[in-house]
């Protein structure tokens, strides 16, 4: 997925943690926008009818198919060029998934990190939550909250890394210039990374939707350095 | 002769028996018997009145000549009669009076149309002639009387109040009645701008409040990102990580907001 992929099982299990990995080469294999032998380029290149999309594919569409009206097509994987491209959910939708190998193994104590989100189980080494800080939009090397997500999901969507790579398809020309980072505590990994994609895309409206959604809480962060909680956002952060 | 005589007289008797009894309905057999004669005694110019109580236009003209076999009905259809003409002969008056022009010039209901629907002859002579809504009344709640705070102000977080030159400082507004319920804030002026609201009070002892203030709140409270400690498990944050983008853009937001 041409990002970096933590995986944290607190018990010496190498064999889980390459079929993990192994799980999310697979994943990458099947869905990567870059890669021409993807099933998701070839769909995109008109060679595959729907009748012949796999079945984690048809998964993925119907999610994020749910989610674009869930977030009134804020969140759509429909390019302005017409392709698809599931990038948004497929993130999440992985780490989901490989959390629930890692649980069918039968290990209670884990996290699995992929590209900044993260789904996690369980106490850490120490016996402790698990704790996740959030990275400052302005200083990589620093953390401007802690938070404990007690087995939910966490994602974090921004400006600042990758560049502009949400847009608005609500105003294309318009960019999302006055928020910079937005992090979602969600019931597992899938539900905060594709309400954190959405959710971005909404600009300062973002908040406010997660603040009424049941289930979601939130941090924005703009670009003055100012940041937003939802109401029940400090709940997860008290270890 | 005479046996002739005597036989045409019997030939003519019972031929105009016969000729009697043709005109006459057998003795037992009293199907429809009612109708027409009804019909023969009120004569064949009015033969729908029955049914007309429920046409009010046309009931006015009917004489109502009704046989007097049912009395007692007598006066019920011409009550029903009466209030239908009433109801139709006012709604033609709302809608004139809705119309901006003659609402100066309307006259007072008629007194003969007491009937009429209350509302409407209430309501007609005090509205001012553009804020007549007369196809749906929804009723608005007022604001409760005679509460002696002053009106809370809305600012929005963020809002530039430069121009207005506050001085810094935490400060604390009245309770106000948000109808609802006691709201109350306190400001945080930082620079001269308002940075950041913090609500000490607000209607949350009602379904409708908690829900109106989960819309309505949150934007208002906001705090200013600080470095933590590091010693953390794992890190959130936007994904392929760049640092020299970070700095270059870190570096124009802080040029751009000092």
């Amino acid at each position: 997925m041409g990002m970096p992929i933590t995986v944290d099982l607190g018990v010496p299990v190498g064999a889980l943690v390459e079929t993990v990995f192994d799980y999310f080469d697979d994943v990458d294999r099947r869905f990567s926008t870059y890669s021409p032998d993807s099933e998701i380029s070839a769909i995109n290149r008109g060679d595959i009818p729907i009748r012949d999309w796999s079945g984690q594919m048809l998964d993925v569409m119907r999610i994020a198919e749910q989610t674009r009206k869930e977030t009134a097509g804020y969140f759509d994987i429909h390019r302005p060029d017409g392709a698809l491209d599931p990038s948004g959910i497929v993130k999440g939708w992985a780490i989901r998934n490989a959390a629930e190998i890692v649980r069918r193994a039968g290990v209670s104590d884990f996290f699995i990190e992929a590209g900044g989100d993260i789904q996690s189980c369980g106490r850490n080494a120490s016996g402790r939550e698990w704790s996740v800080g959030i990275r400052s939009p302005f200083h990589t090397n620093e953390i401007v909250k802690v938070v404990y997500p007690r087995g939910h999901g966490v994602a974090t969507s921004g400006t600042y890394a990758r560049g502009q790579h949400i847009y608005n398809p609500r105003a294309d020309d318009d960019p999302i210039s006055d928020i910079v980072s937005l992090t979602v505590i969600g019931s597992d990994v899938l539900e905060a990374d594709r309400f954190a994609t959405a959710a971005f895309a909404m600009g300062r409206d973002g908040i406010l939707f997660l603040e009424q959604a049941q289930g979601l809480e939130g941090y924005l962060i703009d670009s003055n350095c100012r940041a937003t909680p939802t109401t029940g956002f400090g709940a997860f952060c008290q270890p | 002769m005479k046996q002739i005589a005597l036989s045409l007289f019997v030939i003519a008797s019972s031929g105009a028996y016969v000729w009697d009894q043709a005109g006459k309905p057998p003795a037992n057999d009293l199907i429809d018997t009612e109708a027409p004669a009804n019909t023969a005694a009120q004569g064949t110019s009015q033969p729908f009145v029955p049914s007309t109580p429920v046409d009010p236009v046309a009931a006015p003209a009917t004489p109502l000549r009704k046989v007097p076999h049912n009395v007692q009905r007598e006066p019920a259809p011409q009550r029903s009669v009466a209030d239908n003409t009433a109801t139709i002969a006012a709604a033609p008056k709302l809608t004139v009076a809705a119309s901006p022009p003659q609402v100066s010039t309307l006259p007072p209901p008629p007194q003969e149309r007491n009937l009429a629907p209350a509302a409407a002859s209430v309501v007609m002579p005090d509205a001012p002639p553009f804020a007549v809504t007369p196809a749906v009344y929804i009723p608005i709640p007022q604001p409760r009387p005679a509460y002696p705070q002053a009106r809370p102000r809305v600012i929005h977080t963020g809002m530039n109040l430069a121009a207005h030159g506050y001085a810094d400082g935490v400060y604390t507004g009245p309770p106000a009645d948000a109808y609802y319920g006691i709201i109350q804030l306190q400001a945080l002026v930082q620079g001269g701008r308002l940075t950041a609201l913090k609500i000490l009070k607000y209607p949350n002892d009602r379904r409708t409040s908690v829900s109106i203030n989960r819309q309505a709140l949150p934007m208002l409270r906001d705090e200013a990102i600080s470095a933590q400690s590091a010693d953390v498990d794992i890190i959130s944050g936007a994904t392929l990580t760049s640092r020299a983008f970070i700095q270059s853009l870190g570096g124009a937001l802080k040029k751009a907001s000092s």
